[in-house]
């Protein structure tokens, strides 16, 4: 019997780039929701090879990316993952569970209503999410909005180093900052010390302050403009989400994050603006680029 | 739409508030960190499971000895700073209890360090006990959760005593 051979499209960054938006959403998000549980999923051992097993049956597969049994599959490895780590286990996480479980409803659904499934899910999910960010923000005993928050935050966490450093503080001080915190918590086993001073100059304070009303504000914009679902304030909460993903993970690497935000935000454009798809997906590859470790060489300047 | 995708339309975002639901509580009821728990609340607090951290002490013949946690209590310790319950400090503590001590080498010619003596307790993995190591024999334990805060007019990183948890229950 004659192999059947099809003339194979010349493989290039524009016919790349054409076949990406033209996919189909119900083709599109499973596989790019497969790439965040290869590329940003559970760490237990187990959801490791479930996670390694199913991408190779998708690649062998590809309708199993439809069938609702696969998604179960990968809701139930990451509940197990979630229960057998809850204490420690990011928020991303929590959301990718989410998501399984999200298509495999969509996928046990009738066909004609599984992408308005995945849609008006991946909308209250960023409602939630954004809502209950706010919500931590302003509920918190901490201070937040004077700028405390992000202030500490700069000076302890050292992901955030390449983005001070960018705008001219000192490096060598704010790795001393780490240095200190650090001797802080050990001082016990020596002598008792229970207060260090910090290197926190005024622009620090400033970029703190202006850090945290940002993401407020942001935040804030997106759960008001998703919540009433009219044609208009889905563009305009799109150009917000678009905007909150393209800016946050400038200083903050949780690309997980930002990936599952970027689907979501994709699945939400199906309802009133499906060419926004688009931003989503070049979204993704921005992300991709913002893994260049750019905040190394800040340093050597 | 069919009753039953009305009913799959709704199943995600309920599972979801559920665990906000739960995550609120347990903020409220047993401090768990607001970063953690799926209840969305990142980047909006200071008290993480990083700015929480312990001070251990093992009482060993009339002696209150400082330790260093190291990598083996990893899990346990993290777990009770997120959510430092009675259970989770119970659970860290017993573990410290169970494991082996022992005196690291205490003689040095460094004068300075002779007059500044200071006990030194560190852990020893059962699979690595030598014949000449002696686990030392630990009277009971006092875990001390403390917090950190920023003071931004002084730029000082402070810290402050949250709980206290004895093990065994006695006090020592």
């Amino acid at each position: 019997m004659p192999i059947q051979t099809t003339q194979s499209e010349a493989v290039s960054l524009k016919t790349f780039l054409h076949r990406l938006t033209t996919m189909q959403p119900l083709d599109i998000i499973p596989l790019l929701v497969l790439s965040i549980f290869l590329f940003y999923g559970y760490t237990t051992w187990f959801a490791k090879i479930a996670t390694m097993f199913l991408a190779i049956s998708a690649l062998l597969y590809r309708e199993l990316l439809r069938d609702p049994r696969y998604w179960l599959t990968f809701a139930c490895v990451s509940v197990f993952s979630i229960m057998y780590h809850w204490h420690p286990i990011d928020n991303h996480k929590f959301l990718l569970s989410y998501v399984a479980i999200m298509l495999f409803c969509a996928f046990s659904a009738s066909p004609a209503n599984q992408l308005k499934i995945i849609a008006g899910n991946a909308r209250l999910l960023i409602i939630l999410l954004m809502g209950m960010s706010v919500f931590w923000k302003l509920y918190s005993s901490d201070p937040y909005l004077d700028g405390s928050f992000f202030e500490y935050t700069f000076i302890v966490d050292e992901r955030f180093n390449g983005f001070l450093g960018f705008f001219g503080l000192d490096m060598k001080q704010l790795a001393s900052n780490h240095m200190a915190i650090f001797n802080l918590k050990q001082a016990y086993l020596g002598q008792d010390l229970n207060s260090i001073e910090v290197y926190s100059p005024a622009l620090l304070k400033t970029l703190a302050w202006l850090t945290g009303w940002w993401v407020v504000i942001i935040e804030l914009v997106i759960v008001a403009f998703f919540m009433f679902r009219t044609p208009l304030m889905d563009k305009l909460g799109h150009w917000s989400l678009l905007l909150f993903i393209v800016t946050t993970y400038v200083p903050a690497p949780v690309y997980g994050f930002g990936w599952t935000l970027s689907v979501l935000g994709y699945a939400v454009s199906q309802t009133h603006w499906k060419d926004y798809g688009r931003w989503y997906l070049l979204c993704i590859l921005l992300l991709m680029l913002y893994q260049i470790p750019w905040r190394i060489y800040i340093s050597s300047f | 739409m069919k009753y039953l995708d009305k009913a799959l339309l709704w199943v995600t975002p309920l599972i979801a508030i559920l665990v906000v639901i739960n995550q609120f509580y347990r903020v409220q009821t047993f401090d768990l960190s607001t970063w953690q728990g799926g209840g969305f609340g990142m980047f909006s607090s200071v008290d993480t499971i990083d700015s929480r951290f312990f001070k251990v002490y093992l009482h060993v013949d009339d002696e209150i000895i400082p330790i260093q946690l190291k990598d083996a209590f990893n899990i346990p310790s993290t777990i009770a700073r997120a959510e430092p319950t009675e259970e989770n400090l119970e659970n860290l503590a017993r573990q410290i209890y169970q494991a082996n001590w022992v005196h690291s080498g205490t003689f040095t010619s460094n004068a300075y360090k002779q007059e500044h003596y200071r006990p030194v307790l560190v852990f020893i993995h059962n699979a690595h006990i030598g014949d000449a190591e002696h686990p030392v024999n630990i009277e009971g334990i006092v875990l001390e959760l403390w917090k950190t805060r920023l003071e931004s007019r002084t730029n000082t990183i402070k810290t402050y005593k949250y709980t206290e948890y004895a093990y065994p229950n006695d006090p020592i």
